[in-house]
């Protein structure tokens, strides 16, 4: 008799074995090297920070910063020759961008106000039917599922503004569309499952399917209606 | 950055308990960050970025001294290193899962007379990461997909459809198909 995997199973045995994967690592092992100066430097920052209140380093942090921009401000216009603080000036607009274009090539960033609504989807692929919900108001979670047990796995979360969301995997064939007069980036990830992400005012959107045509995926996120 | 992420860290009780953490785990985050990483200053750079992470989701810290606050770091760590391997491993065009391989273990001491309960934890604890971190957060630590979803820095619809995946794999390797 084929053993099935059912959450009742896994609740039993995943335990025994989280016990011997933790029992295998050591306690205190050495890490075989001594990290060195610029690292405990980072750490005992940290756990400085951590030991102040809340609201004292609140405004230590917004002073800090006010200082360091206040110095590097000063420092470079009044003591750095107008040619080295041009090309200074530059070094830096170029770090920036290339920091900018390495972050929006794996991140989605949340800009300003828009809607907080959580769609229900209008259209569902034929076949599937709905077998999983969670709506939290915040979030909005599920699952579609067929006769040969092929999923269709949607998410969507409010993200406070400034956000930023990284995309869960390395998608291949990704382009981008507009469905909706949103922007989505459509492809295939390392699983094979062809993904959608998109965002829409402040909600971080995903559906994930394992066998889907890209037409069905896009009507899907066409046929997504403003709940009752 | 770093400010903004310890400013996250609103009360007294939860900045003393990331000292606590970080005073019974650090070794061993270095040790993982090394053992995956291979490189002394990048172990050290994904140590860093995993205190930052550990930091912003204290809350789901219970006790320091616990096999679940244990799993949550070593989850944390583990996901931090794999995320800078597949970062240079995108540049170096190699997928994530040509170094992932789901094999159980050489038949060890006759695993086909091996109980079921053994055959299933072995199969569980030789997993792909990928998936196996999400049973263990799941089924072992009880954590909610959206609580993963924030430890993993993932979709929720992601650790669904690990999940789901995890499953179907799970089922057809002690099932003996071909996955």
């Amino acid at each position: 008799m084929k053993l099935k995997i059912t959450d009742e199973l896994l609740y039993q045995y995943v335990p025994k074995a989280d016990q011997e994967l933790l029992d295998a690592v050591p306690d205190r092992p050495d890490p075989g090297f001594e990290p060195g100066i610029r690292h405990k430097k980072q750490i005992q920052k940290l756990l400085r920070q951590s030991r102040r209140p809340n609201r004292h380093f609140r405004y230590m942090s917004a002073a800090r910063r006010a200082a360091v921009i206040a110095v590097f401000a000063a420092a470079v216009c009044g003591a750095v020759p107008a040619g080295v603080k041009a090309a200074e000036r530059f070094r830096i607009w170029a770090a920036q961008q290339r920091i900018r274009n390495d972050r929006i090539e794996e991140h989605y960033k949340v800009e300003g106000t828009g809607t907080d609504l959580l769609r229900v989807f209008g259209y569902i692929p034929q076949g599937y039917q709905l077998t999983e919900e969670e709506n939290t108001g915040e979030t909005y979670t599920g699952q579609m599922e067929n006769e040969k047990g092929e999923l269709i796995v949607f998410s969507q979360a409010v993200l406070d503004d400034g956000a930023m969301v990284e995309r869960d995997a390395a998608l291949k064939d990704v382009h981008e569309i507009s469905v909706r007069g949103l922007k989505l980036q459509i492809g295939i990830d390392d699983d094979g499952w062809r993904s959608a992400y998109w965002i829409d005012g402040n909600v971080y959107c995903t559906v994930v399917a394992q066998n889907l045509s890209e037409d069905e995926l896009i009507r899907m996120i066409e046929g997504m209606e403003d709940p009752d | 950055m770093l400010i903004l992420y310890t400013s996250l860290i609103e009360t007294q009780e939860q900045k003393s308990k990331f000292e606590l953490l970080y005073e019974k785990y650090y070794r061993l985050m270095l040790y993982m960050a090394m053992q995956a990483l291979k490189d002394p200053m990048e172990a050290e750079d994904a140590v860093h970025t995993a205190c930052i992470k550990i930091i912003k989701n204290l809350d789901k810290v219970d006790e320091v001294e616990s096999p679940r606050t244990k799993r949550f770091l070593l989850t944390i760590i583990k996901h931090t290193a794999i995320d800078m391997i597949r970062k240079k491993n995108r540049e170096k065009n190699i997928s994530l899962e040509e170094l992932e391989e789901w094999q159980l273990p050489a038949d060890e001491g006759g695993m086909a007379a091996q109980s079921e309960e053994n055959r299933i934890v072995t199969a569980i604890k030789h997993m792909p990461e990928l998936y196996r971190d999400v049973f263990l957060l799941k089924y072992s630590s009880g954590y909610e997909n959206r609580e993963i979803a924030d430890i993993l820095e993932i979709s929720e619809a992601s650790v669904r459809k690990r999940i789901s995946r995890g499953k179907k794999k799970l089922e057809a390797l002690l099932n003996g198909e071909n996955m």
